[in-house]
């Protein structure tokens, strides 16, 4: 059952991301993967394995890239991170985290420049994204930091 | 509450299976093509509901106001008219500043644009529109134009439809000329509606609004079609004589929705 709402929210998820590309908006806002992602992490007890995350970077791939390489190696990087690290993901320096992901959503958005042609616009969001990634967890982060320490 | 403890051993199991499931999946999209197939199968699945959608915000702006609705409807129907005579002006206009070809291929086959690639042409510098294939035509090379108006050249072929390049892809070249025989290859940029060229020398003049058509060279455009405008000339750094010159084109791929068009041999 969490498997197919996992897979029915990555459907979801894709087809609102088609929707953001075709009206112009992908550019100016947070990676939808990677931020549902940090959800998983973050609300998730059972984090899935490495295979998983390369399988769901490599779907996404198909739907949005010329080579089915941008987020099959950035999900997988999250995965082995993730899967092989003696901590959870929330029980990291705030620091850590912000370090990590502003580095996978920059590696995530090169490659995606590298393999893809993209409109003059659309290059900002190399430098867009990483922060507006942060800027998400670093919201999740303020309002969910007491329920966290309240469970320690 | 610390995370699942994995020994070196198994991790270094996790990277070569991690390795050897990621060679294997670029290997197979790669070799049956996934991802363009993958991206057609979005676009066409979610062409229906955006259809759907806007019939129903269309019975719903009717049930508010029906007179409203009506006026929204027919000025959209009044713009795609203003469109196709805005064209057959230009074409008309152009009869008499160049003679078009008499042997124009006389198209008797039901070839319509299906789709435009509004995804990729927003984001990316790849401009496709795909058009019907009643003749299930599976090979060659075609020019394709709407009416005088040169579109762009055929890539992908398959039974159900046809994926056109246009002129303002990155990818596409096309030999124009002007009626004062001003010769140019041009390309596109990925700018909509936009392709630009640069001038071999200043022998023969031109000047912002002159027309471009086909000169035939490339052997895959027929002499004779409506490529676009001179919009723009820029002077490029440190060489006196070359100019690049940016051309409007005259089709628009946002107004091209089941419009006919020419394949050309």
């Amino acid at each position: 059952m969490i498997e197919l709402s996992r897979i029915l929210i990555l459907f979801v998820l894709i087809i609102i991301n088609y929707i953001f590309l075709t009206i112009g908006l992908w550019t100016w806002l947070p990676d939808l993967f990677i931020i549902q992602t940090l959800f998983f992490a973050t609300f998730s007890k059972k984090i899935p394995n490495v295979y998983f995350f390369m399988v769901k970077g490599f779907i996404i791939d198909l739907f949005f890239s010329e080579y089915s390489i941008p987020y099959t190696i950035s999900f997988s990087l999250i995965g082995l991170y993730l899967h092989f690290g003696k901590l959870k993901w929330i029980q990291r320096s705030f620091l850590e985290q912000l370090i990590m992901l502003f580095a996978i959503s920059l590696i995530l958005n090169m490659l995606l420049g590298y393999f893809n042609d993209y409109s003059s616009s659309a290059e900002y969001r190399l430098v867009i994204n990483p922060f507006l990634n942060c800027f998400i967890w670093l919201f999740i982060f303020m309002t969910q930091r007491k329920k966290w320490l309240k469970n320690f | 509450m610390s995370a699942e403890r994995i020994s070196n051993k198994n991790k270094i199991r996790f990277l070569i299976f991690s390795f050897v499931l990621f060679s294997i999946l670029l290997y197979l999209s790669q070799i049956f093509n996934l991802n363009y197939k993958a991206q057609r199968l979005l676009s066409n699945i979610l062409e229906t509901p955006e259809r759907f959608v806007a019939e129903l915000l269309e019975q719903y702006q009717e049930l508010e106001n029906k007179e409203i609705a009506k006026l929204k409807k027919d000025i959209l129907n009044l713009e795609n008219i203003v469109y196709e005579k805005d064209l057959r002006i230009k074409s008309l206009e152009n009869f008499g500043s160049y003679k078009t070809p008499n042997e124009k291929q006389e198209d008797k086959s039901n070839v319509y644009i299906s789709s435009f690639d509004q995804m990729n042409f927003n984001c990316c510098k790849k401009h496709r529109v795909f058009v019907t294939n009643p003749k299930k035509i599976n090979d060659g090379i075609f020019a394709v134009s709407h009416g005088d108006f040169a579109i762009g050249k055929s890539r992908i072929l398959s039974n159900r439809e046809i994926e056109v390049r246009l002129l303002s892809d990155p990818e596409e070249y096309i030999s124009i000329k002007t009626a004062n025989d001003f010769y140019c290859i041009a390309k596109g940029e990925g700018e909509p509606l936009s392709i630009s060229c640069l001038n071999e020398s200043k022998a023969v003049s031109y000047e912002i609004g002159e027309i471009f058509f086909t000169t035939g060279f490339d052997g895959i455009y027929p002499e004779g079609l409506i490529v676009g405008r001179l919009a723009n000339i820029e002077n490029i750094e440190n060489n006196l004589f070359r100019q690049k010159l940016e051309i409007q084109l005259f089709f628009d791929p946002f107004k091209s929705m089941n419009k006919r068009v020419i394949l050309h041999d």
